[in-house]
């Protein structure tokens, strides 16, 4: 009860009166400047991948410092003011221990600082609002600030018992805070003798496993022992007014009789650790469209990994055929140690452990690194009577630049190759030949009309088409793509609230047409198959400089621009960032972005089909990994090639939120009003109210 | 109820207090008095429990220190000499935080912090912060904290500093209310205090204790001084002939009064054991001497020292 009484006391000096709140604004001001740039530097220069590392780690150590620099500020006054007010002789004649007086102070420091980082929460509530990201990780990280919030309060309290002036308790505790931090910064220097030990009492290396999400009781152990360092020695400086004679000696002595002792626990923690990994699994269940081209099976298939004894891999690589195996009686799973059985490995033609291979019949394919998406694709093509043939057909006139032009699509190809497709390039002028998909990167340079006549006649073969549309392609293929019912139009989209934040002005953010919100104006013919290529697709797929395609009226609108978008033929100044809306010459949107179109052919041939997006930029390496771009193209491809039921049940490559971040640029205006603007300013102004009550008061 | 037995304590080099012993009885109010750096905080500070001696014992309410300097700390009620409160608190807040902790039984705070409230005369300020409180009404304040608890004893260090006199008055009648029921001990630089509301006094010198006194007792130090003071108008001539034919005093001086007469101081040639009975004796004779000679008497009789003049002499000071 009377620690209750005291920490009552305690909670009300702290947050009855201004200094916290106007603590409490520094600190959100940084913290909220922090949230945004890294959020800033996330979607720009990380690419929006991988939230945990490029993200959350970053923030959480930036967090950090902030913490670092203001709890001093909190504990500073604990003991120091009331040894200048004279308010501890109060306390010591008190009916009260020295431990409840610094277990209430503790209690309050520890509580306010908590206060502080529990509203740094609400921003990251706001992100998860907008892409929601598993809170395993993020619960760990505030769990380890919330640590080593108690034990920088515990050093500032020891500090402030020692002075009874606040700045040298402030300035001495950021000073300790700063030491313990700067410890593993070179980690060389101490390499040998007995500075070798420096580094690990270090708080940068035991708040880094928070960061990841990895609780480990070690870290828990250090700052445990941090905290139970400070209150000890705070307790022997309350205790030195009952000193008689010289008691500094044995003093000293019992310190680093306990110094001893935290090390102790700190090996002991080491020896005996424990490791709680909050960092969310991969969902270890296949997807529906593997499951799929599992029903499909019509023959027996075998499946073999190639592992190494006690090769912690293994796990993972067995788990993953092995889920194979449970989804269908036709798929044998075998697992063959390479060191015991050389001879197996030889005749599948093995070098690598790890190694997984896919059998049917005769036929194999083998995979260095094995997933989900490479075996399921093994399984598609060994179970076709040839594999699917893809051309990429580049669109400038000589060789070099059409050899340049491929290889920014070298990602897509490699994915088209992973799923068990035959991908070959095709000589600059030249026709579609055999291949049953042909994808025109661009359309860019000259198309005569007797190549235009080519592609017709591969189409009316049973060819399937895929064009992939910039401004400025040849007019000869403009004019015969609207003659089949998807009309690439001269100008270029620009949507600002779409835009990627950071990213080029002229990105663009396209979404399914039922998903864009007030969209009437893109109708679609109902029931068509084209349409789920996209319509599972929720984070969009980011163009770069889009221009709109004219659907012919039975065209299937497979991507849409926003309703804020608009239209502009000055594709130089959208390119430069400088456009702005023009009443009489440009056009409000929302447009079309990509088409889809099937015809019959006649002559008992299945219907010719196509689908133009008016961008090639999307389908590049640098463009590939950025939201559902690549499952946007090889859903094309697989509707293209006639996969229609295996389309919309495309497994996510990525998973959203975590692997996958966007942020537009409206996005970002509320990120940065939130977390630098509102909360701040809240704390300010309770300081502010707290300050003018105050003055009426007296 | 307070029992010291050789308590010392130093500071590095500093004696600050040298074997010093004393009693005092339940209910007493004693005053403790002393040159500044006397010792008087730090017998204090020892018998609240801030910090132990270096040697000697001391029983607080029945509690040894060196035992259980946790439980004289319940017993005993505290002013500190600076009375530090923490100005940013309400009177009520702060009365309320006090009964917290040192009334072990909650179903009692409201009404103690009612009684301390009344008692100190704190009604009208019950809501407003300490820091913006009068000197006055902090110290009142303080008395407040102290006496929540029903302590067995009651310490206050220098609790008149800095009051005016009014408040002085109010603050001597609140402590001599308090004795009989209470334990006392209050330190002050003011004999009047002491002289008031005491019981007792209790000198300290350099950290020794150098008289332990009952306050009745050194009332009468005032008069045991053997002199004797005339107040008349007229020639200092004639009047020092005049008294020269005493027998049994011896002129001193003769001076001017300030106010147009004269000022004669006379001694015992040989000072008596019942000294106030024979000075008035003498001074009854110089009155018949002075009406017969046709001097106005003003004033005549055994001159009384004030209590400072006791204490620095006792103190072997000089004014």
């Amino acid at each position: 009860m009377r620690v209750g009484a005291l920490l009552r006391k305690e909670l009300h000096a702290l947050f009855g009166q201004p200094l916290l709140y106007v603590v409490g604004a520094f600190f959100l001001l940084l913290a909220g400047y922090y949230f945004y740039t890294d959020l800033v530097f996330f979607v720009t220069f990380g690419f929006g991948e991988n939230i945990f590392e490029n993200f959350f780690q970053l923030l959480f150590v930036d967090l950090r410092l902030v913490l670092l620099l203001t709890v001093p500020l909190l504990t500073m006054r604990a003991f120091a003011e009331e040894k200048k007010l004279g308010t501890t002789e109060m306390l010591f004649t008190w009916p009260l221990r020295d431990g409840e007086i610094l277990a209430a102070k503790f209690l309050a420091c520890a509580l306010a600082a908590s206060a502080l980082l529990a509203v740094t929460v609400v921003p990251l509530l706001w992100l998860h609002r907008q892409q929601a990201y598993p809170p395993g990780p993020v619960a760990a990280a505030y769990l380890g600030l919330v640590l080593m919030a108690m034990s920088f309060v515990a050093i500032g309290l020891l500090l402030s018992s020692l002075t009874d002036n606040q700045v040298v308790a402030a300035m001495s505790t950021l000073g300790v805070l700063l030491l313990l931090w700067v410890l593993s910064w070179n980690e060389s220097a101490g390499e040998s003798g007995w500075l070798s030990w420096l580094p690990r009492l270090s708080m940068f290396d035991h708040f880094e496993g928070f960061a990841r999400g990895v609780v480990e009781t070690r870290d828990v152990v250090y700052f445990a022992c941090l905290v139970a360092f400070g209150a000890t020695a705070c307790l022997q400086v309350l205790g030195a007014r009952s000193w008689r004679g010289s008691r500094l000696a044995p003093t000293l002595v019992g310190l680093g009789g306990l110094l001893v002792a935290l090390g102790f626990a700190g090996a002991f923690g080491e020896r005996w650790n424990a490791r709680f990994d909050l960092t969310p699994e991969r969902r270890h269940t296949l997807s529906p469209h593997t499951r799929r081209i599992l029903e499909r099976l019509d023959a027996d298939v075998e499946i073999v990994a190639f592992v190494r004894s006690a090769d912690p891999a293994n796990a993972w690589t067995t788990g993953l055929v092995g889920r194979f195996a449970e989804a269908s009686p036709r798929v044998h799973v075998r697992t063959v140690d390479v060191n015991r059985n050389p001879a197996m490995a030889r005749r599948y033609g093995i070098d690598a452990y790890g190694a997984v291979v896919v059998a049917r019949g005769d036929r194999k394919r083998a995979f260095r690194q094995a997933n989900e998406e490479m075996i399921a694709g093994a399984l598609q093509d060994l179970g076709r009577a040839r594999p699917l043939s893809v051309a990429l057909v580049p669109d400038d006139l000589d060789a070099a630049g059409a050899l340049d032009r491929g290889r920014e699509f070298k990602a897509l190809a490699g994915s088209l190759v992973d799923q068990g497709d035959v991908v070959r390039m095709v000589a600059p002028g030249a026709g579609p030949g055999e291949a049953d998909v042909a994808v025109v990167l661009g359309g860019a340079g000259a198309w005569p009309m007797s190549r235009v006549a080519a592609f017709e006649a591969w189409l009316a073969r049973g060819g399937r088409l895929l064009v992939l549309a910039e401004a400025g392609s040849a007019p000869e293929l403009a004019a015969w793509l609207a003659r089949r019912g998807a009309d690439p139009q001269p100008e270029a989209v620009l949507d600002p609230d779409n835009r990627l934040h950071g990213g080029e002005g002229v990105s663009m953010r396209a979404f399914p047409p039922a998903q864009t919100s007030a969209d009437t104006a893109v109708p679609a013919p109902a029931g068509d198959s084209a349409r789920a290529v996209a319509s599972g697709l929720d984070q969009g797929v980011l163009l770069s400089l889009a221009r709109p395609i004219a659907p012919g009226p039975d065209a299937t609108t497979l991507l849409a621009s926003g309703s804020g978008s608009w239209a502009t033929r000055d594709l130089d100044r959208a390119q430069r960032g400088v456009a702005s809306f023009d009443t009489t010459v440009d056009a409000r949107g929302p447009f079309p972005v990509a088409v889809a179109q099937e015809w019959p052919v006649g002559n008992g041939s299945p219907a010719a089909r196509m689908i133009v997006v008016g961008d090639a930029d999307f389908a590049t390496d640098g463009f590939l990994d950025f939201l559902d771009n690549r499952d946007f193209l090889l859903n094309s491809i697989g509707w293209l090639a006639g996969d229609d039921d295996l389309v919309a049940l495309r497994g996510r490559r990525k998973e959203v939120g975590r692997e996958q971040f966007f942020l537009s640029a409206a996005q970002a205006r509320e990120a940065l009003a939130l977390a630098v603007g509102v909360l701040p300013l809240l704390s300010a102004l309770v300081a502010l109210a707290l300050v003018v009550r105050r003055r009426l008061a007296r | 109820m307070i029992e010291v037995h050789e308590i010392s304590k130093s500071f590095g080099p500093t004696r600050a207090l040298d074997a010093v012993s004393f009693t005092v009885a339940e209910g007493e109010v004693v005053g403790l008095l002393g040159p500044n750096g006397s010792g008087k905080t730090t017998l204090l500070r020892i018998l609240t429990g801030f910090f132990p001696p270096d040697a000697g014992q001391a029983t607080v309410a029945g509690v040894r220190l060196a035992d259980d300097p946790f439980e004289v700390r319940r017993r005993v009620g505290y002013l500190p000499e600076r009375n530090p409160l923490w100005p940013e608190m309400s009177v009520a807040r702060f009365l309320s935080l006090a009964a917290r902790i040192r009334i072990p039984d909650r179903s009692t705070h409201a009404e103690r912090i009612a009684a301390v409230t009344r008692e100190c005369g704190l009604e009208d300020v019950a809501g407003r912060a300490i820091g913006n409180l009068s000197k006055g009404y902090r110290q009142r304040v303080g008395i407040a904290q102290a006496m929540i608890g029903r302590p067995h004893v009651l310490v206050l260090d220098e609790p008149t500093a800095g009051l005016d006199p009014a408040q002085v008055l109010e603050l001597r009648h609140l402590v001599a209310g308090l004795g009989g029921r209470t334990t006392v001990v209050l330190s002050s630089h003011i004999l009047a205090d002491v002289a008031s509301v005491c019981d007792r006094v209790l000198i300290l010198q350099s950290g020794k204790l150098v008289l332990a006194e009952r306050v009745d007792a050194l009332r009468r130090e005032v008069v045991r001084s053997g002199e004797l003071v005339l107040r008349t108008r007229g020639a200092a001539g004639a009047l020092g002939t005049l008294l020269a034919g005493l027998s049994d005093l011896r002129v001193r001086g003769i001076e001017s009064d300030g106010r147009g007469g004269l000022l004669a101081r006379l001694v015992q040639v040989e000072p008596e054991a019942a000294a106030e009975l024979a000075l008035e004796e003498s001074a009854a004779e110089i009155a018949r001497r002075c009406v017969a000679g046709g001097w106005p008497v003003l004033e005549v009789g055994p001159r009384r020292r004030t209590l400072e003049d006791v204490f620095v002499e006792l103190l072997g000071g000089e004014r």
